[in-house]
């Protein structure tokens, strides 16, 4: 027993997986510590390799009914991601990722566990049958290490044995997290200062439809129901008109009784749509003001109306509409922030395809489709 | 506003923009917060204020690519994208092109009043997840069934929900306690509320009201039946009063028994302390009892005891309300061939739990076939209510009524018969827009749904949501009526000759949903009932009018009446099956004073309205007359029965209580 514990403890696997642990159970304490170990790497050139076996995988899932701009936008999105990949790393944004140093752990644990299996050696360490006991040794303390800090060296030695296994360019999700952590790095990295109420009126503006207050009627109406004088009601509607023109003549009394209501305060199109339908919104809008106008048809009868007020479509103050215009200015900035920067990456970067030129990330879609004879519609 | 104002909001972007500010924000650059949202409801006074009420047209039951079922269809709009179209504006259907272009494209005639997105909140967490390639369970069996499984998704997941009451058990990738999925719940939760702020328009122009919600999806597996599933639905939707909600939703997995949820909204929205002096309220709003095999009313609580006064309580003062109609059908009554009231026919599902119309396709093993049974139906459950009332004096299943849609398309509102897109998905497996109108949209015995109308002073939260309170809301089946319903005992023979019928209905009695108690009345004498109707200005012209009655005689027996009070039903009016134009002419407007020929003062009743209008095309025959013929012509159902071509659209009022005798409620 103390033969075992000895050698355990002497194990440079012990060490190397120790360390692992620590970060792997510990990322609360990285956070917590304020260790921001940017551990950046990548070639120094801006150059994305792509296979043509990626590229004719792409164009074949293409089918004959979908137009050649939406395989240059499918290739576009490969090299997007490339790009992003590249920039992740550059910018050691993988460092502090919990996610990533979790699944880089596990790899590892893997690929030591098949090596002790057949005795053999990564990069920095030689594996002997008993550490896979130690592995197992180590799994069932972890969580008394939780709250143990990490020093870069240790993260450094990690990172180092994830690279000389190809993990980030071979393990699918420490692939895509790399490219997710690098579109919301470029989608945060600005500083979007609180909108001034110029700023968010120049949004309105710019949004000018979704601010628009419509016009609106206020308006008196009198019914007349159809059924009721199926014989008589041209007669009946020219002696209400009679009386309408005089202005001493009461108006009360006049008309069918309904539900729909006699003064409309304020309504917009829509809303006299709703209610009479789109033949009796439509005459109001041509109906003078402070005068009877009719008979203008519904869908219920005929109608005499007074519009007694009218207020024209004008812009929404900004005190009115806050929460909105804030939320899409809001929306609208992040949309810009990431277009720039990827559109500023595709600037620097070029793309590289054995057997092809190398050319700029921003041309390669329409390169690569001129190149292998696939026409622009 | 403090921060802690945001976190109730829980905008997510508020989220991304701090991390912003920690790491990049100068001593001189102030970082953006949402703070600077006003997000309580202040005393409005909207530019169309009508204190004798106005009728708002709405949707409370829209799911959008946020809900499994949708995903799971291809559905890509979001929360936003459904306040849009609500709003007026065109959406984008499935299926896409492989550039994400939509193959189909709807928008509605008319913009709605008012709308709630009510995504299943169950899978909030699993949906963030599984969509999320940097998540440990992106790479899950489970996400990536939900991911690329289509149909095989929706079942894996929906299984989830009729797994045990006791013990519902949700998929691996959640872990062995849940919180894998409970803590990332709260992404999509944001969001939901996010869109909803977006959507509200807090001026005085009071043009659109946006609801924050979401659905409880219960639908627990009967017990007894060996492999056979049968999911009794329980579902509701909940919908909040305002912008002050609970931190995360209260699904299936945390409260797997309506009283589970009744008791989590209460400890984290009821009993929740005021911020800046708005306290948080909420309704339950239960839908599909049709499909719930009788336990959306069973009388037994979690217990398995029997429903007792405070159970009563408790449920009526969550559940004024009830959904009545929605695409997967008409929950008003059962319906029996050659019965009394024939119209129950109308949109009847032939099927009685949530996944019958699978039965075909799995086979009797595992998902046997249920008729729909009497105690399903919300005319049954109003008759049980006024007998509990006379035995324990409470009602728990007094429901005024409203309609939705349950749309898994994020097209709320859209419930016109032609052009009806389906319940969800891509209408069949089209890759262009012309296959696609030569596949039958949906199953045929679902139909367009229906809308929510209320009468509210004026189009706010606060004005609506109290609206649905006391019940003063009715459903349609899609049309827009205008539809007054007053019970009173002071209203003359001629009341609808009356200019003032709305300020009289009011002053002399109580509206849709009230309480007529007897106290009020003459002895003896029956109660006057005013029924005012017009037609949708788009739609077309009105029948008749019926009446329904419910009581439960001196014998105990559960007794209903239908009368027929104003219109004409036999007025010869048809569709011509090859225009889909219509034949022969009804009302525009319709009225009447109604007294009950049977009133019996000694006797718990209550009334409520049919308005019903003359026959139009089906959606299966639109489609039928849009494709020349290719869908949607001749079909049956899943019992072989010929699916009807013609509808009469109609509206039921909430119905308004007689009471014999004082309420403890």
């Amino acid at each position: 027993m103390n033969h075992w514990i000895r050698h355990m403890l002497k194990s440079p696997l012990l060490h190397f997986f120790a360390i692992a642990i620590i970060v792997y159970v510990g990322t609360e304490g990285i956070k917590h510590s304020g260790l921001l170990s940017l551990i950046a790497f990548g070639d120094d050139e801006n150059v994305i390799t792509l296979t043509q076996a990626e590229l004719t995988q792409i164009q074949r899932e293409s089918s004959k009914k979908f137009p050649v701009k939406n395989l240059a936008a499918s290739i576009d999105t490969l090299v997007d991601n490339e790009l992003l990949f590249k920039e992740g790393l550059k910018l050691g944004l993988a460092s502090n990722d919990a996610i990533i140093i979790d699944r880089m752990v596990k790899n590892i644990k893997y690929v030591s566990q098949q090596q002790v299996d057949q005795k053999k050696c990564t990069t920095h360490i030689c594996f002997e049958t008993s550490d896979s006991i130690m592995i197992d040794s180590l799994d069932d303390h972890a969580t008394t290490l939780e709250e143990q800090d990490i020093n870069e060296a240790d993260l450094k030695e990690l990172f180092a044995e994830a690279r000389s296994l190809n993990l980030f360019e071979n393990d699918p999700v420490i692939h895509r997290r790399v490219i997710q952590l690098a579109e919301q790095h470029l989608r945060q990295d600005r500083i979007i200062g609180k909108p001034s109420e110029n700023e968010l009126r120049a949004y309105m503006s710019r949004n000018n439809s979704d601010f628009m207050l419509p016009k609106r009627w206020s308006i008196e109406q009198i019914y007349f129901n159809p059924t009721l004088h199926t014989v008589r009601l041209n007669e009946i509607l020219a002696q209400a008109l009679t009386k309408l023109k005089n202005t001493g003549s009461s108006v009360n009394n006049l008309g069918d009784a309904t539900i729909l209501p006699k003064q409309v305060e304020m309504a917009s199109e829509r809303q006299l749509v709703q209610q009479f339908g789109a033949d009796f919104a439509k005459a109001i809008a041509d109906a003078p003001l402070n005068g009877w106008s009719g008979p203008i048809e519904s869908a219920f009868g005929s109608h005499f109306v007074r519009v007694s007020a009218v207020r024209d479509e004008n812009v929404a103050e900004l005190n009115s509409v806050y929460n909105r215009a804030f939320i899409g200015w809001l929306e609208e900035q992040k949309k810009n922030v990431y277009h720039d920067h990827i559109t500023r990456l595709r600037e620097q970067y070029k793309v590289s395809v054995e057997g092809y030129a190398a050319v700029a990330a921003t041309n390669f879609s329409s390169y690569w489709l001129r190149n292998n004879n696939v026409n622009w519609q | 506003m403090t921060s802690s104002n945001y976190a109730r909001l829980g905008f997510t972007g508020l989220v991304i923009i701090s991390l912003v500010g920690c790491s990049k924000a100068g001593p001189d650059i102030e970082p953006v917060t949402t703070d600077v949202l006003v997000t309580e409801e202040p005393v409005r006074n909207c530019i169309d204020r009508n204190p004798l009420r106005n009728a708002y047209f709405g949707d409370t039951h829209v799911h959008t690519t946020y809900s499994v079922d949708a995903y799971s269809q291809n559905v890509r709009s979001t929360p936003s994208d459904a306040y849009a179209f609500a709003k007026g504006e065109e959406i984008g259907l499935p299926p896409y092109d492989r550039d994400g272009n939509p193959l189909r494209t709807a928008q509605l005639d008319r913009p709605l009043d008012f709308a709630m997105i009510s995504d299943h909140s169950e899978f909030f967490g699993d949906v963030a997840l599984c969509l999320n390639p940097a998540s440990n369970a992106y790479s899950k069996l489970s996400c990536k069934i939900y991911r690329g499984q289509g149909f095989n998704a929706f079942a894996v997941y929906n299984y989830n929900l009729s797994t045990s009451q006791k013990s519902p058990q949700r998929q691996p990738h959640c872990g062995e306690d849940g919180n894998n999925c409970i803590n990332h719940s709260i992404t999509l939760w944001q969001e939901t509320q996010l869109a909803a702020e977006a959507a509200y328009d807090r001026s005085d122009e009071c043009s659109f009201t946006s609801f924050i919600g979401y659905e409880w999806t219960g639908s627990p597996k009967q017990a007894g039946n060996g492999l056979g599933i049968v999911s009794q639905n329980l579902h509701r939707n909940v919908l909040f009063a305002n912008a002050h909600v609970p931190e995360r939703p209260s699904g299936y997995f945390r409260a797997p028994y309506p009283e589970d949820l009744w008791r989590t909204l209460s400890d984290e929205c009821i009993n929740a302390a005021p911020e800046n002096g708005e306290s948080c309220n909420v309704l339950t709003i239960p839908h599909n009892s049709n499909l719930s095999a009788g336990l959306m009313f069973e009388q037994l609580d979690k217990f398995g005891k029997p429903i007792d006064a405070a159970y009563s309580q408790q449920r009526a003062a969550f559940e004024p309300i009830i959904e009545l109609i929605q695409h997967k059908g008409n929950s008003e009554c059962q319906y029996s061939p050659g019965g009394n009231d024939e119209e129950c026919a109308f949109e009847y599902l032939p099927w009685g739990h949530l996944v019958g119309n699978l039965t075909e396709r799995f086979g009797e093993t595992l998902l046997p076939w249920v008729n729909p049974i009497d105690n399903a139906f919300v005319r049954d459950a109003l008759k049980e209510g006024l007998a509990l009332q006379q035995a324990i004096h409470v009602n728990p299943f007094k429901y005024g009524f409203i309609g939705s849609t349950d749309t898994h398309l994020a097209t709320p509102g859209l419930t016109n018969e032609n052009r009806y897109p389906g319940h969800g998905g891509a209408a069949g497996a089209g890759n262009t827009a012309e296959d696609t109108d030569a596949t039958l949209a949906d199953n045929p015995e679902h139909n367009p749904g229906g809308l929510a109308v209320v009468w509210a002073e004026q189009n706010t939260r606060s004005s609506i949501f109290e609206a649905m309170q006391r019940k003063e809301v009715y459903a349609t089946s899609g049309s827009r009526h205008t539809l007054r319903f007053f019970g009173g005992w002071e209203y003359s023979e001629d009341l609808c000759d009356s200019a003032n019928l709305v300020q009289a209905g009011y002053a002399g009695g109580v509206p849709m949903g009230g309480d007529l108690p007897n106290v009020d009345g003459p002895i003896g004498s029956a109660p006057s009932f005013v029924v005012s109707v017009l037609k949708d200005p788009m739609g077309a012209d009105l029948q008749y009018v019926q009446i329904i009655k419910g009581w439960v005689d001196a014998d105990g027996n559960r007794q209903e009446a239908v009368y027929d009070v104003a219109g004409n039903k036999n007025n010869g009016a048809s569709v011509n099956l090859e225009t889909c134009e219509p034949v022969g002419v009804g009302e525009s407007n319709i009225c009447q004073v109604w007294q009950d020929p049977e009133f019996n003062s000694d006797q718990e009743a209550f009334y409520y309205a049919r308005v019903m209008e003359n026959p139009t095309c089906r959606w299966n025959q639109h489609q039928c007359l849009n494709s020349g013929g290719q869908a949607g012509c001749d079909l049956v159902d899943q019992r072989g029965q010929p699916v009807a071509k013609t509808v009469r659209e109609r509206s039921w009022s909430s119905p308004i209580w007689y009471s014999a005798k004082p309420s403890l409620e």
